[in-house]
């Protein structure tokens, strides 16, 4: 297991039940790590999508003048997506978890995590 | 001699007033949207007009508004009855009259409704900590309602937003066919909250300094004055 | 951009109300996802942990609610080796769930009259 890995297999151990799927994304769209606990779902597709998502939300904090962006919380009707940039904003963190999941926690989590991916992402 | 063709290319108001300068007579059906009215022209005068169980002037008067449909006109055709008693200049200014009383009125109702959101945009700020700006924005990029406490650029701001929550609806929906229903962004300066309004077709953004801000507060701030706006949405 | 605004005023005045009467160091009002909605606090450090870690006991009750079939449970109290407690009393503010949490550092202090008082004031304070 690659400290990465063993980096996501923590964030899945502290939040549960509540987490759906996690990947690590570069802005090529490519992913470097990741999981999903539905087996059928193209997750490496998805995140591409936020990913690009993610991008343009960077180039709107820019124009914008908001400040450097943190991270995205998505709600839809069946989950939440979280995405954060990592590092020097050349990947990110996409975190899916259950509609119900407790988002303070989750939040925080990937606060807490975010820099040990980062050092963990090879380069 | 008859003749056909579409009211996007010719306006009614066009049609009777040439067939009444040339001292036509004529039979002119107009359909749209399922409806059928006739306008009797007799040497040059509007004699009698039909739409459904409506005959007479209010005839006119409705079918001056139509700007989509076909028309078709034969040529000596004549009037079953006498309903319209009016000369054709009389007619033509009393449509142009009514027609621009019902615009002015449609204007008002918006230009109100959206006043009135506004307003409910200044009360939410009120209740919530760190604001900066709020609007109601299409998802064509305008915004239909404002409040600012501070010097931005509105438009600006409602242009680049959409451009995310559209890309952001296509992200989701890639996802197990889920449905977009808010986004909140946050900057190490800002928080963004972006939400639905009912129907998809516009959205609250409502921009915070961080420091002083609260999610908490935030998130349910918003969530109740979402109903107020949408209850104020100009139909 | 820059503008800073107080809202919803009157939560916070009724928590440092709250603090101030019932000695307690730390009191938050919290929505169901552990964001604050309303604090006040001693020390203001890390208040977004601590507000996020209290509505974990949120699920909690909801597992006890449905595990051990009882009620609407309101009040969850955790008390730690030195005395210290925290009180934790679940209310709906309209049809939203929300936690009101404070800590008291006095193992015999009195609290269950302050937080009804507290709540009461909540609901009749809710102007939106």
């Amino acid at each position: 297991m690659t400290k990465l890995e063993e980096l996501l297999q923590n964030v899945r151990d502290e939040i549960g039940a509540d987490l759906v799927g996690s990947d690590i994304v570069g802005v090529d769209g490519f992913s470097v790590a990741g999981f999903s606990v539905d087996p059928n779902l193209n997750r490496e597709a998805i995140s591409a999508h936020f990913a690009l998502a993610m991008k343009l939300a960077l180039t709107v904090c820019e124009k914008l003048n908001l400040g450097e962006l943190e991270d995205n919380l998505v709600t839809a009707d069946k989950h939440i997506t979280l995405c954060r940039s990592l590092g020097d904003g050349s990947y990110f963190w996409i975190l899916d978890v259950k509609k119900d999941a407790t988002l303070g926690i989750v939040r925080l989590t990937m606060n807490d995590y975010a820099p040990k991916l980062w050092e963990a992402i090879p380069r | 001699m008859s003749l056909q063709g579409s009211l996007k290319d010719i306006a009614v108001a066009d049609l009777i007033q040439h067939h009444c300068v040339e001292k036509k007579t004529v039979w002119l059906q107009i359909q749209r949207a399922g409806k059928s009215a006739e306008v009797f022209i007799k040497e040059g005068n509007v004699v009698h007009a039909a739409l459904d169980q409506m005959q007479g002037e209010e005839v006119i008067y409705e079918i001056l508004g139509w700007d989509e449909g076909t028309f078709y006109i034969e040529s000596d055709i004549l009037p079953p009855l006498t309903t319209v008693h009016r000369n054709w200049t009389a007619l033509l200014l009393e449509g142009a009259r009514r027609l621009d009383e019902q615009n002015l009125l449609t204007t008002h109702e918006e230009k109100s409704g959206m006043a009135k959101m506004d307003e409910i945009l200044k009360q939410m700020s009120e209740e919530i900590n760190g604001f900066v700006d709020a609007q109601v924005i299409g998802m064509d990029g305008l915004n239909i309602a404002q409040y600012s406490r501070a010097k931005v650029n509105l438009e600006l701001i409602a242009a680049q937003l959409t451009l995310l929550m559209k890309l952001l609806d296509t992200a989701v929906k890639k996802s197990e066919a889920d449905i977009l229903e808010d986004n909140l962004l946050t900057t190490q300066t800002h928080y963004v909250m972006m939400r639905f309004l009912p129907g998809k077709q516009h959205y609250l953004a409502v921009v915070t300094d961080r420091k002083s801000a609260n999610l908490g507060n935030l998130r349910l701030v918003t969530g109740v004055y979402l109903e107020r706006l949408n209850a104020s949405m100009p139909k | 951009m820059e503008n800073i605004n107080q809202g919803l005023g009157s939560l916070v005045d009724i928590l440092k109300k709250m603090r101030q009467e019932g000695n307690f160091s730390f009191c938050v009002l919290i929505d169901k996802d552990g964001f604050q909605v309303a604090a006040a606090a001693n020390d203001t450090r890390d208040l977004d942990r601590k507000a996020a870690t209290i509505a974990l006991i949120q699920r909690t009750i909801e597992q006890v609610q449905r595990h051990m079939g009882m009620t609407s449970p309101q009040e969850v109290v955790i008390f730690d080796s030195s005395g210290e407690r925290l009180v934790c009393r679940l209310f709906h503010l309209q049809h939203y769930p929300m936690i009101l949490a404070c800590i008291l550092p006095d193992r015999n202090q009195p609290y269950r009259k302050i937080i009804n008082k507290v709540i009461r004031e909540i609901h009749q304070n809710w102007k939106l």
